[in-house]
């Protein structure tokens, strides 16, 4: 049993690596059409994305959030549902630090020392809330959650943008940010922007993949997702898993969210703009497809992201080429990735099996 | 598939994988870029892990290293046609002037700024980062502080207030200077321009799209209203006849109740142009004679706006106008931007890359403190170094002349028709226009040189409060 | 009958909200023009995604494509001197994408969610690099006047009144796919390849061969709908033009329950919502009531609503999005 599973994460991974480099090939093609430099051009991504300077550290400091969010689309994909809200759900749940790591606590002063957890408490409830809209009225009013949620996600960014900007959580002295959270709602800085929350989003990574894989509900959550015909007629309530797994994912969201602005130095906060909490869902949803929808592959995966997207800074001034071209090499790699048949049809055929 | 379609298939694939895994291990083997660590050790920041990489060895030495001066962007990168693109422009010109390169960053996040502006100090040839924004200040505060071998230059930025605020006793930062400028004068002259207009072709309103509220777009917004507010005062004491005349006319803006004359709003957006075109499309609808862009690409949408109204009326020339904002706009439509407020970012660049070039940075950071302001007449130590103006046919000739440049490197068309028709244009719109407008906002702008009249510069919530309450 | 019912009610009630809106003096005719701008796009690549889906692929690549035509299509259109084979050239992307996706998700047995994200990040990434590779300047290009395909203008007694054929285009295409999926042995055969491609393969339906067909042509359309708002609309693109419409688009899709009509009528609500959302935000006196970000919650609030009243427990083709594996 043990064998088979292992057999199962090294054939999964070996497509995955394989999608990858299949990807950066077609990539290597548009880069030379254009006249820039392949061997540059990688060399910026990779070695400036992951050593040059300790570039490893800020790798994992983009990648923390994209961690959660990624997991928190997984997770709703694991029960059948497509949680394109997490956007939106992130944003709360930076608002709902905000709220309470900032405000609350300095209202209610006996409240300071518990900050964090707070902070951390009401992201999560917050982005939970969000999600609930959508899952409610997938449930109850049969709306489907994609449309419900991208209504959602812009209803999301201008009543957070408003909260920010104008609103009762813009700092008063330095208006064009938000309040910034106290001390005590702050994760610990291990270097430059990278901080504790890492172990955090590690952890909750960790407990998801325990959820899913080894516990009851975690269990009718996949059969949700895999067959919901099955489901019914085993005794389990889809609406009900369902609707649990979608407000999970708001949850992850939320925290998400929230971790943008209790562990990310040196503001401890987010602009007026959004610009800190922008992406961050969606750019989750890439992690966690190329993470095959799971917690533990998208430690990794999020991490390679991370690392590309640090990395593709240094397109620019280096090799004097738009650095979105790290995105398009992303989207070729989840293209190809998009065919997990490719990688079987060429061992079968290295196998000699084809006629 | 016919076995034949499979093994061509699987062929390609094979070939593509091959040069995939060369690919890969071209870069993995490639030895580390001639670049060697600074030797300065970041002050406040430990590094765990000091850098081990092999003492690089350079493969292809350039002849001549030339010094670099490194432009950290703002979100939204290039592309805007005015706020990061002027300061690109400055770069670019101090770079051909001095002898220097330029190094780009582009940020597409907040979470970008300090990794960049590391970088930046990190390659040992930079010897000016430039951090473009007014997001930027903390980071640049922060990064100036581990590198106080290299100099920063900040555009709209208040690092050394944040110098101040953190660590007093390391205020000004000799290494750090913020640069920035009085767009509140500048927004007050076309605002003086805008209302004029509108009383003399007797509209009601006029318009300005803004972008995200940040307190910067604040100093924007209440000197549009003032400069409005302030001329048609002038019009009262200095065309009395006109005055009444005008008044007499319901749609003229001088029978608008105060608060209502200048239509505004913030879009939310610096990238959506559709919202920047449905805003300005009501705005004319309901009368206003120019709209000020204070949303960079936005223009493209009010732009839009005002085509689809010239061809509905078969017009040349305004009205209605738009108003161009940071850099000359004048030139995207002729005859229907009527001026464009500009912001000389590229000035500022190329100021600060002069002083580090000719070894004067400290010296002037300590006699302003750390924060030069350029605005209408500013003088710096004996120069004058103006920071805001109204568009003028000499500032389009220098853009046309970029133009024409760019258009020689592609060998493709930038600017809209032939420079000198571009400039014909422009010159008889401006003609058509009553000299004692124009008149007008050169006394605006002399009064605010010499100081007799004071913008406000509102800076928190509760002044843009009061100022909106007051005017609009 | 019950159909034409409902339309004609709908159509009633949006004649009711524009005499409405002139009381209030907002102009009805400026604002129904925005929205026939705004719904252009939309509406195109909805059209084209509900075929699509109706036949059991699933493309949400449609944000992706916009961006990349609305780019090349300026290219083609500068290229060639005219902004009609610019439109052209839009078209061709877009169906090559569909093409390449359609192939992807019957023979390839792709995963079409992942394939369609794969899509739009490539899109993000690639429009910007393609700008300043065609043109060395980032993040905006503005073609000379000459090669744009403006719409055409009708006059009624001094109101100006701008369209364009590609809205009307639009217009059309909701009829004839209504008509070609309601009415005719066409439609039925696309629905059973949603529905129950097993069957339709015995019944000598060539699944692949109708699917592959459909995805080409919904991303023909959805790249038209790209090179409209850079060639037509807007006359330049900038990096990031689409702004997440695709999803829009994409919600249309959703909300109609893959019915033609209400996905033009969909499109066409959002972008009359957003443009009177607009009207109302700038009106004096509105901000000392309201902030601004609130009047801008009009369009969502507004979709979900209808959604919510209107288009509740909305069925879809059993077999979407899965791979059909024929044995």
């Amino acid at each position: 049993m043990a064998i088979l599973m292992l057999k199962r994460t090294l054939s999964r991974t070996a497509e995955t690596i394989f999608a990858l480099l299949v990807g950066l090939a077609l990539s290597a093609i548009i880069i030379v059409i254009h006249g820039y430099n392949v061997i540059d051009t990688y060399y910026w991504l990779f070695y400036g994305g992951f050593i040059y300077y300790n570039a490893i550290l800020d790798a994992l400091a983009f990648a923390t959030p994209l961690m959660l969010t990624g997991t928190a689309f997984a997770i709703a994909s694991q029960a059948g549902l497509f949680n394109i809200g997490v956007e939106g759900q992130t944003y709360m749940g930076a608002i709902g630090a905000i709220f309470a790591g900032a405000l609350l606590v300095t209202r209610i002063e006996t409240l300071r020392p518990l900050a964090l957890p707070l902070a951390l408490l009401f992201s999560m409830l917050l982005g939970a809330l969000w999600a609930l809209g959508p899952a409610v009225l997938k449930v109850y009013f049969g709306v489907h959650e994609v449309i419900s949620s991208i209504m959602f996600n812009w209803m999301s960014f201008y009543i957070s943008m408003y909260l920010v900007s104008t609103g009762p959580l813009v700092d008063p002295n330095r208006p064009e940010k938000s309040l910034t959270v106290i001390k005590e709602a702050r994760f610990s800085v291990i270097y430059s922007i990278l901080t504790t929350s890492i172990y955090l989003a590690t952890i909750v990574l960790l407990l998801i993949y325990f959820l899913l894989w080894h516990t009851k509900l975690g269990f009718e959550i996949r059969i949700c997702g895999v067959n919901p015909d099955a489901a019914r007629y085993a005794g389990i309530n889809v609406k009900k898993t369902g609707l649990l797994a979608f407000v999970i994912s708001g949850i992850l969201a939320g925290l998400a969210g929230g971790l943008i602005v209790t562990g990310r130095p040196p503001k401890w906060a987010i602009h007026g703009t959004l610009g800190d909490v922008v992406n961050i869902g969606f750019d989750g949803i890439g992690v966690a497809l190329i993470g095959s929808n799971h917690p533990l592959a998208i430690i990794f995966s999020s991490i390679l992201i991370g690392g590309l997207r640090n990395g593709s800074r240094l397109l620019e001034p280096y090799v004097k080429m738009s650095s979105e071209l790290s995105r398009a090499i992303m989207g070729l790699i989840i293209l190809v990735i998009a065919l997990p048949e490719l990688y079987r049809y060429i061992s079968k055929y290295l196998r000699g099996r084809l006629v | 598939m016919s076995p034949l379609t499979r093994k061509t298939l699987a062929v390609i694939i094979a070939v593509i994988v091959i040069i995939a895994i060369a690919a890969v291990v071209a870069t993995l083997t490639r030895p580390p870029p001639a670049v060697t660590p600074s030797p300065t050790t970041p002050a406040v920041t430990p590094s765990p892990t000091t850098p081990t990489e092999t003492t690089p060895t350079p493969i292809s030495t350039p002849p001549t290293r030339k010094p670099k001066i490194a432009v950290v962007s703002d979100i939204g990168g290039r592309g805007d046609l005015s706020f990061n693109d002027m300061a690109f422009k400055g770069a670019d010109e101090a770079a051909r002037d001095l002898g220097l390169e330029v190094l780009e960053f582009i940020s597409y996040r907040e979470e970008d700024y300090i990794p960049n502006l590391r970088s930046a100090a990190k390659d040992p040839d930079t010897i000016l980062i430039v951090g473009v924004g007014f997001l930027l200040s903390d980071a640049l505060a922060t990064v100036a502080l581990e590198f106080p071998d290299k100099y920063f230059a900040g555009i709209d930025t208040f690092s050394q207030s944040i110098i101040l605020e953190k660590y007093p006793d390391k205020y000004p930062l000799p290494n750090l200077l913020d640069i920035k400028f009085e767009e509140h004068k500048g927004s007050a002259l076309v605002g003086a321009l805008g209302c004029l207009l509108a009383a003399f072709y007797d509209y009601p309103h006029i318009g300005a799209v803004l972008g995200i509220e940040i307190p910067v777009l604040w100093k924007f917004e209440i000197g549009y209203k003032w400069g409005c507010n302030w001329s048609l005062t002038w019009l009262k004491e200095n065309k009395p006849d006109l005055y009444e005349a005008k008044l007499k006319i319901p749609s003229n803006i001088l029978n608008t109740p105060v608060k209502e004359r200048v239509l505004w709003t913030y879009t939310g957006t610096f990238s959506d142009i559709t919202k920047g075109y449905l805003a300005a499309k009501e705005m004319y609808a309901k009368g206003a004679v120019a709209v000020y862009n204070i949303a960079g690409p936005l223009g493209l949408g009010i732009n839009q706006a005002v085509e689809e109204i010239a061809k509905a009326k078969g017009l040349t020339m305004g009205p209605p106008f738009w108003i161009g904002v940071d850099a000359n706009q004048d030139w995207i439509n002729p005859g229907f931007v009527v001026a464009s407020m500009m912001k000389r970012v590229d000035r500022g660049v190329y100021y600060a890359a002069r002083l580090v070039v000719k070894g004067l940075f400290k010296d002037i950071v300590k006699q302003y403190n750390g924060t030069l302001i350029l605005g209408i007449g500013t003088i710096i130590a004996g120069e004058l170094m103006e920071g805001i103006s109204v568009s003028t046919l000499a500032d389009l000739d220098e853009f046309i002349q970029m133009g024409i440049e760019a258009e020689k490197l592609l060998g493709k068309k930038v600017l809209p028709m032939p420079p000198e028709d571009i400039k014909e244009k422009v010159k008889e719109m401006r003609e058509s226009i009553p000299p004692w407008i124009w008149d007008a906002v050169s006394e605006l702008e002399k009064l605010i040189r010499e100081g007799k009249v004071e913008v406000p510069c509102p800076t928190t919530g509760d002044e843009v409060a009061y100022w909106r309450g007051l005017l609009g | 009958m019950k159909t034409l019912y409902k339309y004609t009610l709908s159509l009633l009630c949006y004649v009711i909200v524009l005499i409405l809106l002139r009381f209030i003096g907002i102009d009805p005719v400026k604002l129904t023009h925005s929205a026939l701008l705004s719904m252009t796009p939309l509406a195109l690549a909805a059209l084209g995604e509900v075929v699509n889906e109706k036949a059991g692929l699933v493309n949400i690549g449609l944000d992706g494509i916009m961006l990349m035509t609305a780019a090349i299509g300026v290219w083609g259109a500068e290229a060639s001197g005219s902004g009609y084979v610019g439109l052209l050239v839009g078209l061709l992307i877009g169906g090559i994408v569909g093409l390449v996706l359609g192939v992807m998700g019957t023979y390839g047995k792709a995963i079409q969610i992942i394939a369609g994200i794969g899509v739009n990040i490539f899109a993000y990434g690639f429009t910007p690099y393609f700008i300043m590779a065609m043109w060395k300047f980032p993040g905006i290009r503005i073609p000379p006047k000459e090669v744009l395909a403006k719409p055409r203008t009708l006059v009624f007694n001094g109101v100006y009144f701008d369209i364009s054929e590609i809205t009307i285009l639009a217009v059309l295409l909701a009829v004839i796919f209504y008509y070609i999926l309601h009415k005719t042995p066409l439609g039925l055969r696309i629905k059973a390849c949603g529905e129950m491609p097993e069957a339709a393969d015995v019944a000598g339906i060539s699944v692949f061969r109708i699917r592959i067909v459909l995805s080409t042509l919904g991303g023909a359309l959805a790249g038209l709908g790209g090179a409209f708002m850079s060639l037509v609309w807007f006359g330049g693109v900038v990096k990031e033009i689409s702004a997440g419409r695709g999803f829009l688009a994409l919600g249309c899709v959703v909300a109609s329950g893959l019915e033609p009509l209400p996905a033009l009528g969909f499109a066409f609500l959002f972008g009359f919502a957003e443009a009177l959302a607009y009207s109302i935000a700038i009106t004096p006196g509105v901000k000392e009531v309201i902030p601004y970000h609130f009047v801008y919650l009009l369009p969502y609030i507004t979709v979900l609503v209808v959604v919510t009243l209107f288009m509740r427990g909305k069925r879809f083709p059993r077999s979407l999005g899965s791979p059909y594996i024929k044995e």
